[in-house]
């Protein structure tokens, strides 16, 4: 029996409680969905799997890769659902958990068919929060961002039914990286983890959802997608030059940006680079530093985009050239900020630089210089935009917003709180983190080298920061372009060329068809026998067996000339009384 | 004026802390990963070098067109 209370069967659950009590009972029971989910975990003593259509479906196992996410994704959704609580709308809490759930099926299933399921499930859900956002904008980003999803979740079936005929069966194997069904399967599962090109979908949904779904997407679908990675695809190192890159430009188009939420949206998609570079060296040590990086970020992401939606609860705006000045009004969201700010950016004591240390050193420890330079560069990048410009723009300067502010939930600033807290106790206290880890490992972050490194990197990047801060481009908000343009307007652009190239073949068809034959009939007709002369002379001058062009063109421009031919009578009568002697020769001869 | 001023106090005190840190680096430090590691201040330069361009790429990118008015995809 206590293996039937899977931890997404409890949030599943509790959606469903949810949907059919009232909002007060919704709020009270929620918050304890995850909690229950964390104990319940422990009574699952062994595997739960059943035979399906020849199928093996095994629905829960746990290996030592799935339980540092799965604690991460608990937390989240606790700290998810206290951020929302305060809302009314019952749909803010049954859509995220429901996704929270699904999330947590695809971190638990042992086979393919199973995992198919869930991932779709999460497609879904996760659309369906996009939708939180209530209006025409998150309407249609939703459904980009389903389309993109349902692309990727095509490549994963089409991998897994190649894997089923090249194995005979679903379990979950090594991946063999000569055959089609891994390489379809590693796509899919890096359209999720928004790997450049197929990024896009990220940075264009998340802003649009609204506040609170805002916090459960930016956990789940992309560290899933690390995960499954770290499973199959450790040592790939493919991934090494795909994370590399997606990392450093996650923080340029996050320099560019200035919607707060779609500035930290790419800086998702930067942070997963770190990860993603750390399955493609997948030594112990990377591994160890993908994971722990994976779980610090979904706790500090949750925290930044927490206050980024409380800036937007409070002002009604999220556009930084609109924001200023919000340090005298908003001081502890401030604080609270700048704690999830240093975080990603790394900075000691907090929970990013005992997880983001790792993958670097790991990197060096593997020789790849690439890697190195590359995620440096981005720690650089993470800090100038996160750390500086945003909070430079919208707490400093002048006070740009006119209306007053809306009063602050006191839930809100709970989550926002509890999330600082476990930033701070990670950061101070490593060791908690380090002991769920899978392998076993022999780094210790703080050393006099990391530290002194570290804080000489973040002080070069202030200077050059302090000095360029002036010519920041804030002034009017401006949107900047990336691959979603080729589904966006690309797609048009290529429907109106077709259709241009289209009409002019219609074109072309009518002149020759409509114009061209039909004068051509009308001209031959007048005079077919003469007509037929023009046409014998023409070709004749034309190959140049006859030089009579002259001739020619006096014949052309005289025709048709006189279409009725002058004949004597006599000649007529001849004519007729030849054509009566053949007929009476043809009836007496046969 | 006074901005100007409070911005050079901060850019003094950051090359000062710099400055400090590069010294407590070659007391404290006994094992160096890279060899240019050990130029002086060589992280500090790594981080105002990537800032800039970081800057340059995306002043870069949005001069060549990436950067449209709001209304783009309306």
């Amino acid at each position: 029996m206590t293996n039937f209370f899977q931890p997404f069967l409890i949030f599943f659950i509790f959606a469903f409680l949810c949907l059919i009590g009232t909002k007060k009972l919704c709020k009270f029971i929620t918050l304890s969905a995850p909690i229950l989910s964390a104990i319940s975990v422990n009574f699952i003593k062994k595997p739960v799997e059943f035979v399906l259509m020849n199928h093996k479906i095994i629905l829960f196992q746990i290996d030592k890769i799935n339980f540092p996410f799965f604690y991460a994704f608990l937390i989240i959704s606790f700290l998810g659902i206290l951020y929302n609580i305060h809302r009314d709308d019952k749909k803010e809490i049954i859509f995220p958990m429901l996704y929270a759930g699904s999330a947590m099926g695809v971190l638990f299933t042992g086979d393919f068919l199973s995992l198919f399921f869930f991932w779709e499930l999460m497609a879904i859900f996760s659309t369906v929060t996009v939708w939180l956002g209530g209006n025409e904008k998150s309407k249609n980003a939703g459904l980009r961002y389903l389309l993109i999803h349902l692309a990727g979740g095509f490549l994963f079936l089409v991998g897994i039914v190649l894997l089923n005929q090249e194995m005979g069966d679903l379990q979950f194997t090594t991946m063999n990286k000569n055959s089609y069904s891994s390489w379809l399967i590693l796509t899919a599962v890096l359209i999720n983890a928004a790997v450049p090109p197929f990024s896009a979908w990220l940075s264009d949904a998340y802003p649009e959802s609204s506040i609170g779904g805002t916090v459960f997407l930016s956990a789940f679908t992309t560290k899933t997608a690390v995960y499954l990675l770290c499973k199959f695809f450790a040592g790939w190192e493919v991934l090494i030059y795909l994370g590399a890159f997606m990392a450093v430009y996650g923080v340029i188009y996050a320099f560019m940006v200035l919607n707060i939420r779609r500035l930290l949206s790419y800086h998702i998609i930067s942070q997963v680079g770190f990860m993603v570079t750390g399955v493609g060296i997948g030594t112990a040590l990377a591994l160890n530093g993908t994971i722990s990086h994976a779980f610090t970020h979904i706790i500090y992401k949750g925290l930044l985009m927490m206050s980024a939606g409380v800036i937007f609860y409070a002002t009604q705006k999220e556009r930084l050239n609109e924001l200023g000045g919000l340090f005298g009004e908003l001081k502890i969201v401030f604080i609270f900020y700048m704690i999830g700010a240093l975080s990603i950016s790394g900075f000691p004591l907090l929970s990013g630089f005992v997880s983001k240390s790792i993958t670097i050193t790991a990197s060096l420890e593997n020789h790849n210089l690439f890697a190195w330079i590359m995620l440096n560069i981005a720690s650089v990048g993470t800090l100038i935009s996160v750390s500086l410009k945003l909070p430079y723009l919208a707490f400093f300067g002048e006070m740009k917003v006119q209306n007053d502010l809306i009063k602050v939930p006191q839930n809100m600033k709970l989550a926002m709180f509890l999330s600082s807290v476990i930033c701070v106790v990670i950061g101070i206290f490593p060791k908690l983190l380090y002991s769920i880890l899978p392998f076993d490992m022999a780094y210790t972050p703080y050393t006099a080298e990391h530290v002194i490194f570290v804080l000489q990197m973040f002080l070069g990047a202030f200077i050059a920061f302090v000095v360029y801060s002036k010519h920041l481009d804030a002034k009017y908000y401006y949107i900047v372009l990336d691959t979603d343009w080729f589904y966006r307007k690309g797609l048009n652009f290529a429907i109106s060329l077709f259709n241009e190239v289209h009409d002019e073949i219609i074109s072309i068809i009518n002149k020759i068809f409509y114009e061209r034959m039909y004068n051509g009939l009308c001209w031959f007709i007048k005079n077919p026998l003469s007509a037929l002369k023009i046409i014998l002379e023409f070709f004749l001058v034309l190959f140049g067996t006859s030089s009579k062009e002259k001739e020619l063109k006096r014949i052309i421009s005289k025709y048709p000339q006189d279409t009725v031919k002058h004949w004597p009578i006599g000649t007529t009568i001849l004519y007729s009384s030849l054509l009566l002697m053949i007929f009476l020769i043809i009836y007496y001869m046969f | 004026m006074l901005i100007e001023k409070k911005l050079y106090k901060i850019l003094t005190l950051s090359i000062l802390v710099i400055f400090l840190l590069t010294i407590a680096g070659y007391l404290l430090i006994k094992h160096y990963h890279l060899y240019i590691e050990k130029f002086p201040a060589f992280y500090a330069f790594f981080g105002l070098i990537s800032t800039f361009l970081i800057i340059a790429i995306s002043n870069i990118l949005k001069k060549a067109g990436l950067k449209k008015k709001k209304d783009y995809y309306d």
